[in-house]
């Protein structure tokens, strides 16, 4: 039961950065290093706006800062597709380096702001309840609803609104919606916006029970990918479902064998299936 | 008669500006007995080592490897291991720790490189990470955060210190000249053009970028215990995503491709990045914002920019091209 409960807060967890990471990837062809950096960045900008900016009232400013620092890292991420990307978007080695030099600036300069110690935000709801004879922190569990709220508003998204219909259009075929007159610029600039907005949610929703340090956007960023390859690089039912099979895992090896080892299902994960079934268990054989 | 054609062939077709740093920094100890610089100039010729055996795989093949901590950090904490607890000499363990982390290259690059691309690129940063959480997880060998202290350095004089790593820095800077300019590097550089076509006129690519990794790893190891043993000391910061970034940066700003491009990145910037101490504080913020800058303005290197391609001299001066028109 434990582990049930937390493996879903988990999945629901990686689902949100994951499905961000795997749809830049298959609209831009960007592989974003920095996307663990969004993650980041809305747990930071959550503390600024709600400490530094409302000077922590009570939980409508928490709310209401939570979604400023989701529009703003939206609008970072545009900027930064935009300006340093765009301009030599078909070097693949360029946009990796560029993204995860990002990372590094963006993390070296939240080290010197607010140290590397860490800092914390106070809860959207306090307390806890037990299911089934476990206790879960509230504001953990909160994840699972919003998760899935959000996912099927982002299918709707992708699927009924012309916008998005661009997008899923680019993913599918990318020379196909040129000559249908989707404009590639344009649904990468978006997806670029939406799924910072999405890693920058989970980060603001982890922030209270996790604790917010300068280092944590790389190991987001390898999970993404190891979720991304385990669903197969290019689908989104793929990654969502391995989102929660990579939580499940984890949280059972921490439970079986120890704590420590939590971290390294990740990177075993990426090693065994790019070794086995390197399409991944939704994906298409690769190039 | 044989040893003279060679000896010709390796200096036929160098870069003078590249010969020239090589030389400028031997003589440096010369010029000023200041430690404070000698040490700035030692750290220089390292990240130089690690930049340049960085770019034998991905400036010839372009497969980005982002896992250069994995090398040069593994073979950092194998010497220091050996050293520490075996009391091996620093002059055995280090080649053996670069041994160990070229036979782990082939390993890995046999799991890779069937991989292309971003698949290749991750892969080997989480490789990278794997080793960089085991330094933590077993702790009783690698002192945890603290890393191992007190090894055993190569000379007692930082002057000398200072010799062997410049040597090991000029060996590495030639035999990766060789090994670019012979039969190899001209397959990689036909794998970086079209691996499917050079595939179909029946090389082994693999083979090739196999060999390539390994050799990038053994040199890049050496350089990893080189800076263990000159510190006397081995921290997880050698093993960090962050090192494997920055070196790659070093080198693409350098201008990959080349060697003597990450060669004079790699020297250039590390110079830059310890005078940059001086407002500490900002130091890191500063130093990884300007080569944001100068990877966003020069993304194919400074070496490689048009104007030194194009023109004549500077081609010939900087990249030792002799062009026939």
């Amino acid at each position: 039961m434990e582990i049930l409960i937390i493996g879903s807060v988990r999945g629901a967890l990686y689902s949100l950065i994951a499905v961000g990471f795997v749809l830049v990837f298959s609209v831009g062809g960007i592989l974003n290093l920095a996307h663990g950096t969004y993650y980041m960045l809305g747990a930071y900008l959550t503390y600024i706006f709600y400490s530094l900016v409302f000077g922590s009232g009570g939980v409508n400013s928490l709310i209401l800062s939570a979604m400023l620092s989701v529009i703003s890292v939206g609008i970072i991420a545009c900027l930064v597709y935009n300006i340093l990307l765009r301009p030599h978007i078909q070097s693949i080695t360029y946009v990796m380096v560029m993204t995860l030099a990002i990372a590094l600036f963006v993390s070296e300069i939240m080290s010197l702001l607010f140290g590397i110690s860490g800092t914390s935000v106070p809860s959207l709801i306090e307390g806890s309840i037990s299911i089934g004879g476990v206790k879960v922190i509230n504001q953990q569990l909160i994840l699972i609803p919003i998760t899935g709220l959000i996912l099927p508003a982002l299918w709707f998204f992708l699927k009924k609104t012309k916008t998005g219909q661009g997008i899923d259009a680019v993913a599918q075929q990318r020379t196909g919606a040129i000559l249908m007159g989707v404009s590639v610029e344009a649904a990468t600039f978006i997806t670029s916006g939406v799924s910072a907005s999405l890693a920058a949610l989970a980060g603001a929703l982890i922030a209270p029970v996790s604790n917010v340090v300068p280092e944590m956007w790389l190991f987001p960023l390898i999970k993404a990918f190891a979720i991304a390859i385990l669903g197969g690089i290019g689908s989104l039912v793929g990654s969502i479902i391995a989102s929660f099979v990579v939580g499940y895992a984890e949280v059972l090896s921490s439970f079986l064998i120890s704590e420590q080892l939590t971290e390294l299902v990740a990177l075993v994960v990426i090693v065994l299936v790019l070794l086995f079934k390197p399409s991944g268990i939704m994906g298409y054989k690769l190039g | 008669m044989d040893l003279k054609r060679g000896l010709a062939r390796v200096i036929e077709n160098q870069s003078p500006f590249g010969l020239l740093i090589l030389v400028a920094m031997a003589l440096l100890p010369v010029i000023s007995d200041n430690i404070f610089y000698i040490e700035i100039v030692k750290l220089a010729a390292i990240y130089a080592i690690f930049a340049m055996s960085w770019d034998i795989l991905t400036g010839y093949t372009h497969e980005v490897n982002f896992g250069v901590a994995f090398f040069i950090g593994g073979a950092g904490y194998f010497s220091g291991i050996l050293n520490s607890f075996f009391s091996f000499s620093p002059y055995l363990a280090v080649p053996l720790a670069a041994l160990a982390a070229g036979i782990l290259g082939i390993w890995i690059g046999y799991l890779t490189l069937r991989l292309r691309g971003p698949y290749f690129a991750m892969a080997t940063l989480a490789f990278a990470s794997i080793l960089f959480k085991l330094s933590f997880i077993f702790y009783e060998f690698t002192g945890g955060e603290e890393g191992i202290s007190g090894l055993e350095p190569f000379t007692d004089d930082p002057m000398r210190d200072f010799y062997v790593a410049w040597v090991v820095m000029v060996v590495v800077y030639f035999i990766l000249c060789i090994y670019a300019r012979s039969k190899h590097g001209i397959i990689l550089k036909a794998i970086r053009a079209d691996e499917d076509a050079t595939q179909s006129a029946g090389i082994n690519t693999a083979y090739y970028k196999i060999e390539a990794f390994a050799i990038s790893g053994l040199l890049a190891g050496i350089g990893g215990g080189v800076f263990a043993h000159s510190q006397m000391h081995i921290g997880p910061t050698m093993l960090s995503g962050y090192l494997s970034v920055i070196v790659v940066l070093l080198a693409m700003i350098g201008g990959m491709g080349t060697i003597v491009g990450p060669l004079v990145g790699a020297i250039c910037l590390s110079i830059l990045n310890e005078s940059l101490r001086m407002v500490e504080e900002y130091r890191i913020m500063i130093y990884t914002g300007l080569l944001i800058l100068l990877i966003y303005l020069a993304p194919d290197g400074l070496i490689n920019l048009r104007s030194i391609k194009n023109s004549r001299i500077l081609s010939f001066v900087f990249l030792g091209d002799r062009k026939s028109t």
